[in-house]
């Protein structure tokens, strides 16, 4: 698993551009697949084909990652540019990001004035050719964060561990599954695009899918370090459970089936609540005429820097727990989600 | 195939009749309200004309002179001397457009309301007075200004696998916007876009667009602000997704009472358009 989530963290995938990692993704699933597809959109959608009449499953990991976009070279070399999703450019000041090809640049801000926060106008890339530059980069090259996967004490640090270890996890899920004969549901395990730019992927391929339940499998912004305003989710306690974002309050079977299921399991888990923040589940459960959707996560610091950081036992507790739900019985109803339900 | 074209403008729309006769209004579509004051609109229907009027600059303290009218500072003046007789020459609901008549001017250059999609609407009939050898559809939408709606519904109707949005962008090529800023230029050509704040656009069919327009030597730029939206942003998300992407033609101050654009520039976006639409004959091979 740290293994492929280190080669998935690798592969270039801005917002809509996401091929690079779609084809790694393609070459580590297939074989443990019944079918593999791309949509419109881009998304990849590999096919476990269940028993005749069983129950279908939509798991949705996104592929793409924040990231830069060029949209003017200056004549001395320095590339100004747009954000492609949710980052801000001041916590990318002394840090390098590639371009598809390749090349490097460093971000840093105009030191005439001080830099404010989510103003891409102030900020630029030195891609170190100076006038050369012109002729190296068009207007629409997209740059994403630079780095490989590292250990640092229990953690994984990396860029695009968002989501990335959403992606390993599924194709870890699917090589499982392949080695079961017994599981009768269909599952469709979904590699979507543009999730930063508002789950847009997630969208259209839910509508096509039309499941009978959805499952994002994601990293959700973890709240334990010093001072944090809201305490929430923590690194090391578990396969995060949501239950309510600023896009979704999820539906008590779904929350029902996946809690039950881990203390089942003895599954370490922990329950998300927050006020902000979206995932993929919120479009699934608007889809068509609506579809039960939640979500399991891992909890994540730091997201959306070069240093994403998150614990690998609660990436195991998300993989446990994701196959022991697709082994069962994916019937929602009268499941007990509160222990005291349970008596 | 979907072409897209907006019909709808940003206007006004009457809100509130005051005793004296005066209208209140309220915004339809994105509009800064300091270009308003004293502006003549076209009120209803009918084209009741009125001017925008204000508290006038000397009859302010010299406090509120330094701020921009709100939206509650301002009144449509329709000449009605009684709330009684202002509801008889236009009614609550009633949309206002501004009243600016379209011009050329001998250099070249289109000056009117509205061009803000007019022109999109102009192209894409353009359209089928030209040979092209390929069946689409081409969808003249609604609402687009407030958020882009009537796209998202025809294109669910029309179930395309690629669509085109034929829009307006805005050329910020004037003083205080240095280069790196300049979203686009009159002159320059066509405007295709790659990402705005609806979404980021296919870079096959983005790509296509820039090799035709080489082919065939038709000048063309890359919009460089990411802001604004277009219907190829909802187009785009419609059932299973489908391939979208935006052309438009550079205009300045969009969204006001007039508009410049270069006649150019219309002419070469209409030709872009019909050659990348002949690129896609006998199958898209994207």
């Amino acid at each position: 698993m740290r293994e492929l989530a280190g080669r998935l963290v690798l592969a270039y995938g801005p917002s809509g551009s996401e091929d690079e990692v779609r084809e790694t993704i393609r070459k580590e699933v297939s074989p443990w697949v019944d079918e593999v597809s791309q949509d419109a959109l881009g998304n990849l959608i590999a096919v476990k084909r269940g028993a005749p009449g069983s129950k279908s499953v939509m798991l949705v990991a996104h592929m793409d990652e924040p990231g830069l976009m060029v949209t003017h070279v200056e004549e001395e070399g320095f590339l100004r540019f747009s954000t492609v999703g949710n980052v801000d450019p001041q916590v990318l000041v002394g840090t390098r990001v590639r371009f598809r090809n390749g090349a490097l640049g460093v971000v840093s801000a105009e030191a005439a004035e001080p830099a404010r926060v989510s103003e891409p106008k102030k900020f630029f890339i030195d891609s170190g050719l100076g006038k050369a530059a012109a002729g190296a980069f068009r207007v629409g090259d997209m740059a994403v964060m630079h780095g490989e996967l590292e250990e640092m004490g229990n953690h994984w640090v990396g860029k695009a561990l968002d989501n990335r270890v959403g992606c390993a996890v599924l194709i870890e899920a699917a090589r499982e599954l392949s080695e079961d004969p017994g599981v009768g549901n269909e599952v469709h395990f979904v590699f979507a695009t543009q999730s930063e730019l508002g789950i847009r992927g997630a969208r259209t391929c839910a509508y096509g899918l039309c499941p009978d339940l959805g499952l994002a499998v994601e990293v959700v912004e973890a709240h334990d370090t010093p001072k944090t305003e809201k305490p929430g989710v923590g690194l090391g306690q578990g396969v995060a459970i949501k239950v309510k974002d600023q896009a979704i309050i999820v539906h008590r079977g779904v929350r029902g089936l996946l809690e039950e299921t881990a203390r089942q399991e003895g599954i370490p888990y922990q329950r998300e609540v927050r006020d902000k923040g979206f995932s993929d589940a919120a479009a699934i459960q608007l889809s068509r005429a609506g579809i039960p959707a939640g979500a399991l996560s891992v909890p994540c610091r730091y997201r959306l820097t070069p240093s994403e950081s998150l614990d690998p036992k609660d990436v195991d507790a998300c993989l446990r727990l994701l196959t022991a739900v697709l082994r069962g019985s994916l019937d929602i109803q009268g499941r007990r989600y509160t222990q005291e339900d349970e008596g | 195939v979907m072409l897209a074209a907006h019909m709808d403008e940003v206007g006004l729309i009457v809100s509130w009749f005051e005793k004296d006769g005066l209208v209140r209004f309220k915004t339809v579509g994105g509009m800064d309200l300091r270009i308003l004051p004293a502006k003549v609109v076209l009120v209803g229907p009918e084209g009741v004309p009125g001017v925008i009027g204000a508290k006038p600059v000397h009859m302010q303290e010299e406090e509120a002179q330094k701020k921009p009218y709100r939206i509650e500072d301002m009144f449509i003046d329709i000449g009605a001397s009684s709330r009684e007789e202002a509801e008889r020459m236009v009614k609550l609901g009633d949309g206002c457009t501004f009243a600016t008549d379209y011009s050329e001017t001998e250099g070249g250059m289109i000056r009117a309301k509205a061009l803000d999609d007019r022109a999109g609407c102009f192209l894409v009939r353009h359209v089928f007075s030209q040979e092209v050898d390929l069946e689409f559809t081409a969808a003249f939408t609604v609402q687009e200004e407030l958020g882009l709606r009537g796209a998202a519904v025809a294109a669910y109707a029309v179930n395309p696998e690629i669509a085109l949005a034929i829009d307006v962008t805005s050329a910020s090529d004037t003083p205080g916007t240095d280069p790196p800023w300049q979203s686009t230029n009159l002159g320059k050509g066509p405007a295709i876009s790659l990402m705005d704040a609806a979404g980021v656009y296919s870079r096959k069919l983005a790509a296509r667009l820039a090799e035709v327009a080489q082919s065939e030597g038709i000048p063309f730029q890359y919009k460089r602000s990411t802001r604004g939206g277009t219907d190829a942003g909802r187009i785009q998300l419609a059932r299973e997704g489908v391939l979208a992407a935006t052309l438009s033609v550079p205009a300045r101050y969009i969204h006001c009472p007039a508009s410049v654009m270069s006649r150019k520039d219309l002419e070469n976006t209409g030709r872009l358009l019909v050659a990348f639409l002949r690129s896609l004959e006998g199958g898209a091979n994207l």
